[in-house]
């Protein structure tokens, strides 16, 4: 409850942003679209963490909505952005090893703050 | 004189005469206008004997409008508008919905809903709604009084 003010303040500029939100090819349709993929990102995604209570958490959260607004409206694409595996950690097929696997931990290191939310396994 | 001279000037006049119809009302206003600056020897702007003008041509020629009936009783208009918005909102229960009903006790709203509640509601009456006072309201009652407040400010 210490960040609920903050937290509430976050949500009001996304929606706020998404009200005056104009799409890069300013065509009307990829406009409206965005608007509602702002609206239904922000809802989603907030009310999915609602019960975290771990402090630090809480700021992680705060900090990647602060960034997917900042990126939003620096790249005018509000989509998150994607993130590439780094390097070695998806390992080949070979002596000892039928199929091929991934590092996971290191992945998870190395994913960025702006994806912290978002599910792994949805595009 | 020759028929045909005749029948020129008749033409001539009749489009004369409803050229002046349509102009007359508009010149009749401007030399008003005009001659009420130049005779007029108050100082300061002539907007007010302007204004009187306008408001008389307006009077007469949209007599048909009726401009008062939100007027007539705003806080009932307000109350509808309110209540019309927040029926288009699929987490509240439209049967449970009443002016006195806390969004947060009665309709089992949680903090974002209110935020969005409120921003639908700045964008339906343009009126912005700041932080400190979007902490209070916490009815659709005291939307409506804020709003009428507001809009009796502005």
């Amino acid at each position: 409850m210490a960040h609920r003010k903050e937290v509430l303040s976050l949500y009001r500029r996304i929606l706020q942003l998404a009200r005056t939100w104009e799409s890069v090819t300013a065509d009307p349709k990829t406009t409206a679209d965005e608007k509602q993929f702002i609206k239904d990102e922000a809802k989603q995604l907030f009310r999915k963490n609602k019960f975290i209570s771990d402090e630090k958490e809480i700021k992680d959260c705060m900090k990647e909505a602060e960034t997917r607004i900042e990126m939003a409206l620096h790249y005018k694409i509000p989509y998150a952005r994607m993130v590439n595996f780094p390097q070695h950690s998806v390992l080949p097929p070979g002596p000892g090893r039928k199929k091929g696997k991934l590092d996971k931990k290191l992945i998870q290191q190395s994913k960025p703050i702006y994806v912290k939310s978002l599910d792994p396994d949805k595009s | 004189m020759p028929l045909s001279k005749m029948a020129a000037l008749a033409r001539n006049l009749r489009g004369v005469v409803s050229t002046t119809l349509v102009f007359n009302r508009h010149l009749a206003f401007r030399a008003a206008a005009l001659t009420c600056q130049l005779h007029c020897k108050c100082p300061g702007s002539h907007e007010r004997h302007f204004s009187a003008l306008t408001q008389h041509t307006q009077a007469t020629t949209q007599s048909k409008r009726k401009y008062s009936t939100e007027l007539e009783d705003p806080q009932r208009n307000i109350e509808e508008r309110v209540t019309a918005v927040l029926v288009t909102f699929d987490f509240i229960d439209a049967k449970k919905l009443t002016l006195e009903s806390n969004f947060a006790s009665d309709l089992g709203l949680d903090s974002l809903d209110h935020i969005e509640i409120l921003m639908a509601m700045s964008e339906e009456f343009g009126i912005d709604i700041p932080d400190q006072d979007a902490e209070r309201l916490l009815r659709p009652r005291d939307v409506v009084l804020y709003i009428l407040d507001q809009m009796s400010k502005a």
